[in-house]
C-alpha cells in the first residue's frame, strides 16, 4: 500500500477514535444491550406488585365463589394478582351498577364484572379496556368457569369436569440446526437490534466521511493536502480510515452482543436461556456485511461531500443516499415476518439493502450459502461500480467552489475524464 | 543548472472561460519571481497547474528540468491563498501530519515543527487546536505547513495578507533568510509593495494572458523615463510651454510632467534652464502600482469584451 495512503488513513483513524464522541457512542451501546436483556427477562416475569381489584355483582348468585378462587390463584407479571370483592344487588341492578361505576372512577377498584342471572350476559367496567394481558386472563377465567357451571347443570359430573376443561396452551419454538428451541420473541428482537445495528454504523460514519470530505473542501484544506497526495488516495485514505474507526467501534459492539449470548449460556436463569445463539460464522458474516456496506454508502457520501458548498447544502445533498438506507430499516419487519420468502430473498440480494436486511435474514433464519455468496459479490460489484463514478465527481468537486453542481452538470462530471 | 520552473503555451479552459491561454514562464533557480495579477486573472489556476492539483488542457511544464507530476509535487511548498487547516487539530500534529505527507519521516517531521514553531513565535500554542488561533497565527501556521519539508521551490498566494506589520516583518525576515540558502520563490500576489520589496523578476498576467515579463529593475526603467519631477521657482507657465510635453501637473513645490517619449527629457532641460531656476530636474521610476494599473488598463480597453464585465457594470 502506498506509504501516503498509509499515512493519511492513520490521521483520520486517530482523530476519529480520540475524539470524545466516539468513547460516549462505542459505551452507549452496551446500554442498549443491557436493555435487550431487560426485554428478555420481562417478557417471561417481570413487571411491579400489583392488585386488580375487582368489584363482582354476581347476579346468578353462585358464580362469584368459584371466579375469585380461579382468579386469585393467577400470578401474572411476576407479582401481579387479581382481588375480587362482591357486591350485593341490594335495591336493585341499576342502582349498584351505578354505585360500582362510581367506585371504578374513584379508583377503588380496577374494574366491575356484572354477571346476569342467566350467565348469559357477563359485561365489564374498566377505566383501562386495553390492557390485553389482564383482560385476556380475565376471559379465560369467566369462560371457563361458567361454561363448568353450564356441563354442570347439564348433569356432568364434577370430578370428570377438571379433566375435561384442562387448560390448553400454544408455545413456540424456533426451528435452527441445533435443534428447536423455545422462542418467544427474542429471535425477532436480536434480528432487530442487530440490524438496526448495522444501520446506525453504517449512517454515522458514512455521514462522517461526508462531512470529513466537506470540511477538506470548504475549509480549502483540500488544496493544501492535495499538493501532496492525489485526490483519490485522499478519498479512499478517508474512507478506508474512519471505516476503520467504525469497524473498532462495531466490533466492541458485536462483542458486547457476544458476552451476552456467552453469558446466556451458561447463566442458569431460565429466561436468558432464551437468547439465540449465533455461531462465530454469523458473527464473522456481520463484520464482512458492515465492510462492505459501509464501503458501498461511504463512496456516495464521499461524493456527496465532494459537490457541497455550505452547510445548507449538506441536508440537502445526502437526503438521497440516507434515504435508501433508511428504506431498508423499513423493510426489516416485512423480512422479518417471512425470511425465506421470495419477497425477502429478493430484497435482500439487492446491494443497497444487503447489509440490513440480509442481517436480519441471518439473525432470523438460515439463509442458503448461495444466497450470502451471491449478496456479497453484488455488493462487491456495486462498489467497484460506484467506487469509479464517486472518484471522478470527487476529483473536479473537491476543488470547486461556487454553487452546488446541478444533476445534469453531474452527469457531464461523470462522462468527462 | 535547469530552470526552477518552466511553462510553455499552457492553457487550461474551464467551460467558455479561457483561463490560461498560451502561458510561457521561466522562472530561474533561485531567483523570487511574482506572478502578478488582478483579481481573476488566472494566477491561482497557473499555481495548481505547476503544483499538479489541476492538468493543463494543452502546453507542457517543467519543475527542476522534469515534466511536472507527482514526484516533482514534492519538491515543492505550496501555501494557497485561503488557509487551509484541519480546525479541531492540534497544532504541532497537523505540522506532523502535513510533514509527512511530504515525505518527512514522523519523528523528524515533529522535531521541524516544534523549530518552525519557534521560530515564528507559535510555540506556547503547539497543544492548541487551529480554531483557537487567531487569523494572523493560522497563516503563520500556513507558512510553517508549506517550509517544514524543506523543499528548494515555494509557492507563496497572497503570504501576507491578514498579518499585522510586526508579524508581517517576520515572515519577510525568514523570507529573505529562504532566498539566502537559495531557494526559488514563487509569490503571486496583487499587493504591488509585496513584490517590489522581495522580487527580483515578476510575470504580470491578466485575464490568463502574459502582459508583461522579466527583471523587475529593467521593466521599471522601461516605464519610468516618461515622467519628470521639477523643483523650480519662476514662472509655471513656461512648463506648459516646453516641448514635447504631453501634460502638466502642478504640486504646491513641484510640478509633474509626462512626456510624449523618454528621449524629450533633455529638450525639456534645455528649454526650461533658461526660463526658469530649477533646484531638482528627476526622472521619475514609476512604482510598481501604477505599472500594473497603466499595463492592466491598456491591456482591458484593448480587448474589452461585454460578456466579461462585472456584473455591477451591467
Amino acid at each position: 500500500m502506498p506509504v501516503k495512503l498509509l499515512i493519511v488513513i492513520r490521521r483520520e483513524y486517530l482523530q476519529r477514535v480520540r475524539s470524545k464522541g466516539f468513547l460516549i457512542f462505542t459505551l452507549l451501546f452496551p446500554l442498549l444491550m443491557a436493555g435487550y436483556i431487560a426485554f428478555i427477562i420481562s417478557i417471561s416475569h417481570s413487571g411491579s406488585r400489583q392488585q386488580y381489584r375487582i368489584a363482582v355483582l354476581d347476579e346468578s348468585g353462585h358464580l362469584f365463589a368459584p371466579l375469585s378462587a380461579r382468579l386469585e390463584k393467577i400470578k401474572f407479571h411476576q407479582n401481579s394478582q387479581f382481588l375480587l370483592t362482591s357486591i350485593p344487588d341490594t335495591g336493585g341492578t341499576a342502582p349498584a351498577l351505578a354505585g360500582m361505576v362510581t367506585a371504578v372512577l374513584r379508583k377503588h377498584f380496577d374494574g366491575a364484572l356484572v354477571i346476569s342471572p342467566g350467565l348469559r350476559r357477563v359485561r365489564y367496567y374498566a377505566r383501562d379496556v386495553t390492557n390485553f394481558y389482564v383482560l385476556g386472563k380475565l376471559q379465560s377465567a369467566v369462560g371457563s368457569v361458567i361454561q363448568r357451571q353450564r356441563l354442570l347443570a347439564a348433569g356432568l359430573p364434577a370430578r370428570k369436569l377438571a379433566k375435561l376443561l384442562q387448560p390448553v396452551n400454544l408455545r413456540q419454538y424456533k426451528v435452527t440446526r441445533n435443534g428447536a428451541k423455545a422462542d418467544q420473541g427474542q429471535t425477532f428482537a436480536l434480528a432487530y437490534v442487530l440490524s438496526t445495528l448495522l444501520y446506525i454504523a453504517i449512517i454515522i460514519y458514512g455521514i462522517s466521511v461526508m462531512r470529513g470530505v466537506a470540511e477538506e473542501k470548504t475549509g480549502r484544506i483540500a488544496e493544501v493536502v492535495l499538493a501532496a497526495v492525489d485526490p483519490f488516495t485522499l478519498m479512499l485514505g478517508k474512507i478506508i480510515g474512519l471505516g476503520a474507526a467504525g469497524l473498532t467501534q462495531f466490533a466492541v459492539w458485536l462483542g458486547c452482543v457476544g458476552l451476552v449470548i456467552g453469558y446466556s449460556r451458561m447463566s442458569s436463569n431460565a429466561a436468558l436461556q432464551h437468547i439465540p445463539h449465533l455461531g462465530p460464522a454469523v458473527f464473522l458474516l456481520l463484520i464482512v456485511y458492515f465492510i462492505l456496506g459501509f464501503l458501498l454508502y461511504a463512496t456516495l457520501y464521499a461524493a456527496a461531500g465532494a459537490i457541497i458548498s455550505n452547510e445548507q447544502d449538506m441536508q440537502q445533498t445526502q437526503m438521497p443516499i440516507t434515504l435508501i438506507l433508511v428504506l431498508s430499516v423499513i423493510l426489516i419487519p416485512a423480512v422479518l415476518t417471512s425470511p425465506a420468502s421470495f419477497k425477502a430473498v429478493l430484497l435482500s440480494e439487492i446491494p443497497f439493502f444487503a447489509p440490513v436486511l440480509m442481517v436480519t435474514r441471518l439473525t432470523a433464519s438460515h439463509p442458503p450459502s448461495w444466497q450470502i455468496g451471491l449478496s456479497l459479490a453484488l455488493m462487491l460489484a456495486g462498489i467497484v461500480v460506484i467506487i469509479r463514478f464517486a472518484a471522478k465527481v470527487y476529483r473536479i468537486g473537491i476543488l470547486m467552489t461556487g454553487k452546488r453542481p446541478t444533476l445534469p452538470e453531474l452527469l457531464r462530471w461523470l462522462k468527462a475524464a | 543548472m535547469p530552470n526552477a520552473i518552466q511553462l510553455h503555451q499552457v492553457c487550461k479552459a474551464y467551460g467558455e472561460t479561457q483561463a490560461v491561454a498560451n502561458l510561457d514562464l521561466c522562472i530561474a533557480a533561485g531567483s523570487v519571481y511574482g506572478l502578478l495579477g488582478p483579481n481573476g486573472s488566472g494566477k491561482t489556476t497557473t499555481i495548481r497547474m505547476i503544483m499538479n492539483i489541476l492538468m493543463p488542457d494543452q502546453g507542457e511544464i517543467q519543475i527542476l528540468g522534469r515534466p511536472a507530476g507527482r514526484k516533482e509535487q514534492d519538491q515543492i511548498g505550496y501555501l494557497p491563498e485561503e488557509r487551509g487547516l484541519y480546525a479541531k487539530m492540534k497544532i504541532l500534529d497537523q505540522l506532523t501530519y502535513f510533514g509527512e505527507l511530504k515525505n518527512v519521516p514522523r519523528a523528524e517531521a515533529r522535531r521541524r515543527g516544534q523549530y518552525w514553531l519557534q521560530r515564528l513565535e507559535l510555540s506556547d500554542w503547539a497543544d492548541k487546536k487551529v480554531n483557537e488561533l487567531s487569523k494572523g497565527m493560522q497563516q503563520k501556521l500556513q507558512f510553517a505547513v508549506t517550509l517544514l519539508a524543506d523543499p528548494p521551490i515555494l509557492i507563496l498566494d497572497e503570504l501576507t495578507s491578514g498579518l499585522d506589520p510586526v508579524n508581517a516583518s517576520l515572515v519577510r525576515e525568514v523570507l529573505l533568510e529562504l532566498r539566502g540558502q537559495g531557494k526559488t520563490i514563487l509569490f503571486s500576489t496583487h499587493r504591488m509593495e509585496d513584490a517590489e520589496r522581495l522580487c527580483d523578476s515578476i510575470c504580470l498576467i491578466a485575464r490568463g494572458r502574459k502582459l508583461l515579463d522579466g527583471d523587475l529593475q529593467q521593466i521599471r526603467a522601461g516605464f519610468g523615463k516618461q515622467t519628470v519631477r521639477i523643483e523650480f521657482t519662476g514662472e509655471a507657465q513656461w512648463l506648459h510651454q516646453a516641448p514635447g510635453v504631453r501634460k502638466t501637473d502642478l504640486y504646491d513645490s513641484y510640478a509633474e510632467l509626462q512626456l510624449q517619449s523618454a528621449e524629450a527629457a533633455p529638450e525639456v532641460v534645455r528649454f526650461l534652464a533658461p526660463r526658469v531656476n530649477i533646484r531638482k530636474f528627476e526622472i521619475l521610476v514609476p512604482s510598481l502600482d501604477e505599472i500594473f494599473l497603466t499595463t492592466v488598463a491598456a491591456a482591458q480597453s484593448s480587448a474589452a469584451r461585454p460578456e466579461r464585465e462585472p456584473a455591477y457594470a451591467r
